[in-house]
């Protein structure tokens, strides 16, 4: 889509200089720019049915934890040396 | 406890675990309860804290590769629609506020109940009830199975 922006001219020249070194419109640029900086992905995975990926590893796990703290703190122990 | 379908629910991390291990014996009710909540439309979130716990149990613990583990969970939560809930900046004085009150110290349970009621849900599927002992005027908790 077009739009209009205000941005200060010394930001302004600074975008057009690197666009230029990047090869690169200055559109483009601040597109690139832009996608990066809101983490906008490009790629969309498809929506598919979720039932595909169930059992899709075979463990075995039983119970995952008898307090939720458990999976923080062997960590923590080990890195405070208890 | 009759359960409303419709109302938004929480999910706990567990469910992402036994939803895809075959081999867990928490598989075929895992199943069964999301084909239900599919079948039902139920508004599910899962807090951000429930897909690293999952990953954790995956992955570090259980030595799974880790790309599968995050395109699997991923296909899971865009699948069935689930929204991701993020702790907001008062999350940590909420939390603060039910940490102080509260007689637990499991302050992993206690942040995860401040995130929630901080985005207004106040509904959660659990297979750990008595982790929430004490947390009953912020959540409902229930064991679906």
């Amino acid at each position: 889509m077009r739009t209009t922006v205000t941005i200060p001219e010394d930001i302004y020249m600074q975008t057009r200089i690197l666009a230029a070194y990047n090869k690169k419109s200055f559109s483009s640029y601040l597109s690139g720019v832009l996608q990066e900086k809101v983490k906008v992905s490009k790629k969309k995975k498809k929506l598919q049915d979720p039932f595909l990926v169930a059992g899709k590893f075979s463990i075995g796990i039983g119970k995952i934890y008898k307090k939720r703290s458990e999976l923080y703190e062997n960590r923590l122990e080990k890195t405070m040396g208890n | 406890m009759k359960i409303d379908w419709k109302k938004q629910w929480a999910i706990d991390s567990h469910f992402l675990v036994y939803f895809l291990d075959k081999k867990s014996p928490f598989y075929g009710k895992t199943i069964e309860f999301f084909r239900k909540m599919d079948e039902k439309k139920t508004h599910l979130v899962v807090a951000q804290q429930n897909v690293v716990e999952a990953e954790k149990v995956l992955i570090s613990l259980y030595k799974q590769n880790k790309k599968s583990v995050i395109s699997a969970i991923e296909d899971i939560l865009e699948g069935f629609n689930i929204k991701i809930i993020c702790p907001f900046p008062s999350s940590l004085n909420t939390y603060h506020d039910f940490f102080l009150k509260a007689k637990r110290r499991d302050v992993f349970d206690i942040y995860l109940v401040a995130v929630l009621n901080d985005n207004g849900i106040s509904n959660l599927f659990s297979l750990n009830i008595k982790d929430f002992e004490g947390l009953e005027r912020k959540i409902k908790v229930i064991k679906p199975f």
